[in-house]
């Protein structure tokens, strides 16, 4: 059996993506709401409202 | 005679969404790969076993992934930028831009990540917290560093940048003088 079906990776694609999954990625992804709100209100900086053309 | 007003949000915020991106690639490849320090979930699942390091190795892939995504959408509104006579266009500006998203980057995933959900520390065991605050220390530093270039950029007096040769052909034009190009040379 190659690596990537062995026994290791089966238990490893279970504990990953088993119970627990959603809590955990809800955890990694936490702080990019937080980046993208802030650029949201970087792009504003200066923006004119009717255009500039 | 009118002043061409300059969207500086327009370049700052493609500049700091990349460098939000490439200080994840940083915290990534020098602690989670290079030093081994922490990996994203070392906290509750410490490496100690090899299915624990791969674990977090997935884990450590899905942060991955989003700076990724970061720095794609942050070339994409710099591209989108680039076309648009009224965006600044600075090399100042950029450079700031881009330690202010790195320094955000560092608050933000210092703060939230190793102090509000405790999933992982930059370097656990003693001195565990003073490792914590350096790494949002550094992150205010660079946050301040990038604030003060973007703004003594913004400061220095407008002017629009010269349009590619595609929109000048094209344009409905700017009113009022030539354009050149502003900032400095790199």
């Amino acid at each position: 059996m190659t690596c990537p079906d062995c026994p290791t990776s089966q238990l490893v694609r279970a504990l990953v993506y088993g119970a627990g999954f959603w809590r955990t990625a809800a955890a990694i992804v936490a702080p990019f709401p937080i980046f993208a709100l802030v650029v949201l209100a970087l792009h504003r900086i200066g923006r004119v409202g009717g255009g500039n053309r | 005679m009118n002043t061409p007003r300059i969207h500086d949000g327009a370049l700052v915020a493609a500049a700091t969404l990349i460098g939000v991106g490439m200080g994840g690639f940083v915290d990534g490849i020098l602690f989670h790969q290079v030093l081994q320090w922490h990996h994203m979930i070392s906290t509750p699942l410490p490496p100690t076993d090899l299915v624990a390091v791969e674990v977090n190795m997935v884990w450590d892939g899905f942060f991955h992934a989003f700076c990724w995504l970061m720095v794609l959408v942050g070339l994409g509104l710099l591209w989108r930028a680039g076309l648009r006579a009224e965006a600044a266009w600075s090399t100042r500006m950029f450079v700031g831009s881009l330690l202010l998203g790195f320094g955000l980057f560092n608050l933000v995933e210092g703060v939230v990540d190793h102090e509000i959900l405790g999933i992982h520390h930059v370097h656990p065991g003693s001195g565990q917290l003073a490792w914590d605050l350096g790494f949002i220390a550094w992150g205010v530093l660079l946050l301040a560093v990038g604030a003060w270039l973007v703004r003594s950029a913004s400061s220095a007096s407008p002017s629009p940048r010269a349009l590619p040769a595609r929109a000048r052909r094209t344009s409905s034009g700017l009113r009022g003088p030539a354009p050149h190009r502003s900032g400095s040379a790199p």
